[in-house]
């Protein structure tokens, strides 16, 4: 069983200077799972947003956060461009956001097949994932984590917790089961 | 020393005299050299995506280096491919060429060559130490520049014959522009041989009557990874990894572990080889033979691991999970009708695919093309055969 927050930890730390695709259900989610990742990631990784390849490739030692406004053009213009990401190489991923089901899939599954391998298994769909059983999933967390989620976020959040990688894994887990 | 999982960066194939090469089971490198050496002039290279074929492209300029001036012009690394015109073509390969003749071969070149090089931005200015001095005022076409730089450092170099290797064009769209993009191929004189990776649709009769006359399509195979015949394909994956992770080659061979260790002291150590060694066979199958996938499903899993538990080496459940998460990538990228073509024409030649379909399904490596010694059989990616149906689904 794939843990959301596992699954998108792992996607952007696989390949340094890879691609990450992160699959969003809806616009408005959107932009909570931007929010999310940009919490979640090393103050190293100087996260950045952006709407243009052209400007995620200059940044070769920055986490690109690519926000189209256009997925098709965006997707179409990573596959041209992909290699450019070697040369310098660089040092943070770039992270796509997708709409599921949007015009992005739908070029990178019939038009981009260089930006489609250079992802492959790299494309995560949080949501997804999370379709799970979440009264077991929070069981476990407690269990693992020695409180529930509400109660193990409230010194992450007042920045009382350790900001090592499994903490950052844990806290988004811990976000994606909380609730009111 | 702990393992720098990072190391394997699966989308990263190696420079030209880079350290870390494997050659396939194919020798598909060698075997385009020796084809060059008897007297083929242009070869069109193809293959799925993460087969290898910017690294094989690297390792044939290294092996052309002492009886060709090789250039290795990787056209995607500048340019956006989609918008590639034959004029930006011809003018990077003439400053890509000046450049490894100034730069690798210690020439001089002349300076109403070098100046509208530089002017045109595909010559570094940190190259005017190996421009002559004299006139620069010089004006000509992109097709006549690249004629010139070929034929200057054709005379200047030891080597006299020159070897265009173009990399990137595979991204090109299937579009009237890629079509000049590739009929530029021919504007290059007759003395140079040129070895370029391309579309599929170029495989397929599409844009023909742009290549050069005599262009030989040889495609870059997947090697096989199960069965009687996959031992090869299996440990040349293996040496890829213990390369990338600067382990001997040995590392996964529990027959290697000898010496003067005890039984008692020996048998842990072979099995956790072992151990190591069935994950990576396990790897290896599902990748289906593409070293990029072999080795994104290996950083996955050890991601899986290093997340989880803090581990330096994954398990089963580890590779588990990233086998899911490149099915859930292939799966994305399956449309309707492709489940039932996959089925319907798998282990035939695919002569019946539709002619669409086939292209992108060969080209992202969900059919791979098996060669047996009676010719060709598509056969479906290990990870896609799982996610097929009845056959009337996807």
């Amino acid at each position: 069983m794939r843990e959301p927050g596992v699954a998108l930890a792992g996607a952007l730390a696989r390949d340094e200077g890879g691609l990450t695709i992160v699959t969003c259900p809806d616009l408005d989610l959107r932009d909570w799972l931007v929010k999310e990742v940009e919490s979640l990631v090393p103050t190293g990784a100087a996260p950045f947003r952006t709407t243009s390849v052209a400007e995620a490739l200059r940044e070769p030692n920055r986490m690109a956060l690519l926000i189209p406004s256009d997925e098709a053009e965006v997707v179409r213009d990573l596959d041209a461009c992909r290699d450019q990401a070697l040369d310098p190489p660089r040092t943070q991923p770039i992270v796509l956001f997708l709409l599921r089901h949007g015009d992005g899939h739908r070029t990178l599954a019939t038009e981009a097949p260089s930006a489609w391998s250079w992802a492959s298994g790299n494309d995560v769909d949080p949501e997804e994932l999370a379709e799970l059983d979440v009264d077991a999933e929070r069981a476990a967390f407690t269990d693992e984590a020695g409180a529930p989620p509400e109660d193990w976020l409230v010194p992450w959040r007042a920045g009382q917790l350790p900001r090592s990688q499994e903490n950052y894994t844990r806290a988004f887990w811990a976000m994606t089961l909380e609730q009111p | 020393m702990a393992l720098n999982w990072k190391a394997l960066a699966p989308h990263r194939p190696l420079d030209p005299g880079e350290p870390g090469y494997i050659s396939p089971p194919s020798g598909y490198a060698e075997r385009l050299a020796r084809l060059l050496a008897t007297g083929a002039s242009t070869i069109l290279v193809g293959g799925p995506v993460g087969v290898g074929k910017s690294t094989e492209l690297a390792r044939l300029a290294a092996l052309l280096q002492g009886s060709r001036v090789a250039c290795l012009v990787q056209l995607d690394r500048r340019e956006n491919i989609r918008q590639l015109t034959p004029d930006q073509l011809l003018l990077r390969v003439a400053g890509k060429l000046v450049a490894l003749a100034i730069g690798s071969l210690g020439l001089q070149v002349s300076p109403s060559l070098a100046a509208p090089l530089m002017k045109a931005g595909v010559l570094s200015e940190k190259f005017s130490s190996g421009v002559e001095s004299g006139p620069i005022s010089f004006t000509a076409s992109p097709v006549a520049l690249v004629r010139a730089a070929i034929g200057e450092i054709s005379r200047r170099s030891t080597q006299g014959r020159i070897a265009l290797l173009l990399d990137g064009l595979e991204k090109l769209p299937q579009s009237p522009q890629s079509y000049e993009v590739l009929a530029s191929l021919g504007q290059f004189d007759d003395a140079v041989d040129i070895v370029a990776v391309v579309p599929w649709f170029v495989a397929f009769g599409v844009a023909e009557d742009s290549l050069p006359p005599g262009s030989r399509f040889i495609p870059l195979p997947a090697p096989a990874v199960d069965g009687p015949a996959g031992a090869a394909g299996q440990q040349f994956l293996f040496d890829i990894l213990a390369g990338r992770l600067g382990l001997p080659s040995e590392s996964f061979d529990p027959a290697a572990i000898t010496g003067t260790l005890g039984g008692a002291e020996r048998a842990p150590l072979v099995n956790a080889v072992t151990e190591r060694r069935n994950l990576l066979l396990a790897a290896a199958k599902w990748s289906g033979g593409l070293p990029r996938t072999f080795l994104q499903l290996m950083a996955d899993a050890a991601q899986y691991a290093q997340i989880r538990r803090g581990d330096e080496w994954p398990d089963e459940r580890d590779l588990a999970d990233a086998v899911a998460d490149q099915k859930d990538s292939f799966r994305r990228m399956l449309l309707p009708g492709d489940s039932a073509a996959l089925q319907r024409y798998d282990g035939t030649d695919g002569r019946e695919m539709e002619l669409d379909r086939k292209i992108r399904l060969l080209a992202r490596g969900v059919l791979l093309e098996r060669q047996l010694a009676t010719g060709y059989l598509m056969d479906i990616h290990p990870l896609v055969r799982p996610l097929l149906g009845d056959g009337t689904g996807a």
